[in-house]
């Protein structure tokens, strides 16, 4: 098995499953005149904490999928504002994460004697 | 994974777009007394929906589709009342000398109109973040 260190494997399995949840966003937020309709939602965090704890070999094995969440009846008030700020807070994430993971690259490059 | 949320996005941008363009058409046939044909001007809103295919539903099975954003489904027409005006020395006046003027619900237009509008932007934030959120990606082991 050649698994990737626990670190690396957590963290582009959080950017896969932060992607999937903007996608849900945007689709619940495209359908916001529709009427009757079913949100969707990617909830990873707590599968992942428990495969983290098994090693990255778990991690990598995790397969994420939508999921139904809430259901809108006909004349249900959607808010939009709260979908953009879930979104705004989904891409900032995925951004910290992508810095993360920017930085610990850098610190292997110089492990291995390159320089920056 | 094969759902991009930027081409979400894009679908709800259509099909506000086209929401758009019906209230427009409502607000400016208020005073229309009647359209080719001879009948009198009916307005309409635009119906959506989101754009899964029963097929697809059935295919996956228990699992939740996966999201591919919004379509227009239909129009329909929003009601059939009329506004009927005294005014014997108009053209289109019948034999009591009546205007018949479609009954267009001015407030609920307005209201339609700035949720469209409203919707239509959030659309925008959402797809400009995500496209951010791609952006941040080809950063990845660039140091």
């Amino acid at each position: 098995m050649s698994a990737a260190p626990l670190t690396l494997a957590v963290a582009s399995k959080a950017l896969d499953g932060l992607s999937m949840r903007m996608a849900a966003l945007a689709n619940n937020l495209a359908n916001a005149h529709s009427p009757r309709f079913q949100a969707v939602s990617v909830q990873f965090e707590d599968a992942l904490r428990k495969a983290s704890a098994k090693g990255p070999g778990a991690v990598e094995a995790l397969q994420f999928h939508f999921q139904a969440g809430r259901a809108f009846a006909l004349q249900d008030d959607r808010r939009v504002d709260l979908l953009v700020a879930d979104a705004a807070q989904t891409a900032a994430r995925y951004s910290a994460l992508v810095e993360m993971l920017g930085e610990r690259m850098s610190i292997e490059h110089a492990a291995m004697g390159g320089q920056g | 994974m094969s759902v991009d949320p930027v081409a979400i996005s894009r679908t709800a941008l259509d099909v506000e777009w086209q929401r758009m363009q019906f209230i427009a058409q409502n607000l400016a046939n208020e005073n229309t007394t009647r359209v080719a044909g001879g009948k009198a001007y009916r307005p309409v809103s635009l119906v959506s929906g989101p754009d899964q295919a029963f097929a697809r539903l059935v295919a996956e099975g228990t699992r939740v589709a996966e999201p591919h954003g919004t379509r227009v489904l239909g129009v329909e027409v929003e009601g059939a009342g009329v506004r009927r005006v005294h005014d014997p020395r108009h053209p289109d006046a019948d034999k009591d000398g009546f205007v018949t003027y479609p009954d267009i619900d001015h407030a609920h237009e307005m209201t339609e109109l700035v949720k469209t509008a409203r919707i239509y932007e959030s659309n925008l934030t959402v797809m400009s973040l995500a496209q951010q959120m791609a952006m941040r990606a080809l950063d990845i082991g660039r140091s």
